[in-house]
């Protein structure tokens, strides 16, 4: 039985992602156990899912919520479940609705993009820090001084993190449409957020499969 | 009335200037500041260096000491400094030289390094190496307390950057020249390198069978090509970019002296019992010069 639940759901999540024309997911957002201390946040109505890793040290969460009360309902699912801080944040496309959530999180959390995301934050004019600081009034305190890339890990190829014996794998997936878009492995539980290149549209040729 | 005020002033200018040569010094002899927020620790002169880097956001650590009496050192040296956290320990290589103290920073440090460390660290791990230097004496003993391996949490394929507070660490992997996973750090505001084991300072290098120098010259011009100010090797004082040119100089003499000689028809033996360096009879490590033969022998036979 569990040999076959973990790649059914691997294979759920990527459906998932794939946001059709037609809604996919639910009126209600979902905080669903996936595998032993990891959780997926199936996003409402097309809305973009996280991903959540607890280890004994620190939660690692990846995406970061459609809007703010999506981010905020993301960390309270966390704080359910976990006393952990959310030590880091990954994001797999640099867009509003996956990294808009960060500033609830960073700092102290430490974000870890792909290069060609790190080297647009970099580029952020002043409205956009302002409007970065202001996401989320409660943090503005925290964020006074804050630059976004000064919490910024990035890597070019692939990166590995190994958090409380959890092993994240990073693997960057060239897309013409989002540079800087990556996946994420969980080779322990076979569960894999596919970011965008799970979206379907963008790949034709990928099979989704949802085993019984 | 004048002359009192004159000694008071005197008095506190004095005070003032012993003040802040205390603090200047306050950290030791073993310490040298290279840059504002920016210290090098290293007991001897042929120990691994271990780097304190203060930033807003916390402390960044390259290395975390020789041996752990260093890496307690360190540690001292960082309450005294802040009373932020270390955050981050980068290392530059897996052997424990480099990596042993990990278990005083971490947890809560983050551990970075190349991909390969990890693996490196558990496949030479040797727990007689701790016995053995446990026994040196109590100071030691006493410092290994609580000891346990602790391999990094982030490990990266090539290149990558850190961004803590006000400053930027670029990593980049240096194949081939010296573990299997040794990696460069480079803070291009503050224009300071911490250029690994690709050199020594007047010392050769360890060269394993998997080491190539093709691999080391283009790690040199790698690392040049950034024109660092300062240049922190993995053993060694720090200096300028004189280190990397003066091991670029000894690997392309080295090169073109074994060539000469291969094309003459010498056996590697014979290259090893005959060739001379007298540019470099003041360099330390001779026991490692076979090796650097046999790597310059592999480079022109190959």
């Amino acid at each position: 039985m569990k040999k076959f639940f973990f790649p059914a759901m691997m294979s759920a999540f990527l459906l998932l992602f794939s946001n059709y024309a037609q809604a996919i997911t639910p009126e209600k957002p979902e905080f669903r156990k996936l595998a032993d201390d990891i959780y997926a946040y199936i996003g409402k109505v097309n809305d973009a899912n996280a991903l959540v890793v607890v280890t004994s040290q620190g939660v690692v969460v990846i995406d970061t919520g459609n809007n703010q009360p999506e981010t905020r309902n993301i960390l309270k699912n966390i704080q359910a479940v976990t006393k952990q801080p959310v030590r880091f944040v990954i994001i797999t496309q640099n867009h509003g609705d996956h990294i808009g959530g960060t500033p609830l999180f960073s700092p102290p959390a430490t974000v870890i993009v792909h290069d060609r995301v790190a080297k647009d934050w970099k580029s952020w004019k002043p409205h956009l820090i302002k409007a970065w600081r202001k996401r989320f009034p409660e943090r503005m305190e925290a964020l006074k001084d804050f630059h976004p890339i000064d919490a910024v890990v990035s890597f070019s190829d692939r990166m590995t993190l190994n958090l409380g014996g959890k092993v994240i794998e990073l693997i960057y997936v060239d897309d013409t449409y989002n540079p800087g878009d990556i996946a994420v492995w969980l080779p322990q539980s076979g569960v894999m957020h596919g970011g965008f290149a799970g979206y379907k549209e963008r790949n034709e040729t990928l099979e989704i499969k949802v085993e019984p | 009335m004048k002359v009192q005020k004159i000694a008071i002033y005197a008095l506190s200018i004095s005070l003032l200037f012993f003040v802040s040569l205390l603090q200047a010094q306050d950290l030791g002899p073993n310490f040298k500041k290279i840059k504002e927020g920016i210290y090098i620790y290293s007991a001897r002169e042929a120990d691994a260096n271990s780097g304190i880097i203060l930033t807003q956001e916390g402390v960044v650590l390259i290395d975390s000491g020789h041996n752990p009496p260093d890496s307690r050192a360190v540690l001292k040296a960082v309450r005294q400094l802040t009373s932020q956290p270390v955050r981050f320990l980068i290392n530059t290589e897996p052997h424990s030289d480099h990596t042993t103290g990990h278990f005083l920073f971490s947890p809560p440090a983050i551990i970075i390094a190349h991909e390969g460390a990890t693996d490196s660290m558990k496949k030479a791990y040797n727990p007689e190496r701790s016995q053995k230097l446990m026994a040196e004496s109590p100071e030691m003993r006493a410092a290994f307390e609580g000891y346990r391996m602790i391999t990094p949490h982030i490990e990266y394929r090539q290149k990558m950057t850190l961004n803590v507070g006000e400053r930027t660490f670029e990593l980049f992997y240096l194949k081939n020249v010296h573990s299997e996973a040794d990696t460069a750090i480079w803070l291009p505001k503050e224009r300071v390198l911490f250029s690994a084991a690709v050199a020594g300072v007047k010392r050769f290098s360890n060269l394993r069978p998997f080491t190539t120098i093709p691999d080391t010259f283009n790690s040199l011009k790698m690392l040049k090509g950034l024109n660092p100010e300062i240049v922190v090797p993995g053993h060694g004082a720090p200096s300028t970019i004189k280190i990397l040119d003066d091991m670029e100089r000894y690997y392309g003499l080295l090169v073109e002296r074994v060539g000469e000689m291969v094309r003459q028809g010498k056996s590697l033996e014979q290259i090893k019992k005959e060739l001379r360096m007298p540019e470099h009879e003041d360099w330390e490590g001779k026991d490692r010069f076979p090796n650097n033969i046999e790597a310059a022998y592999r480079a022109v036979t190959k």
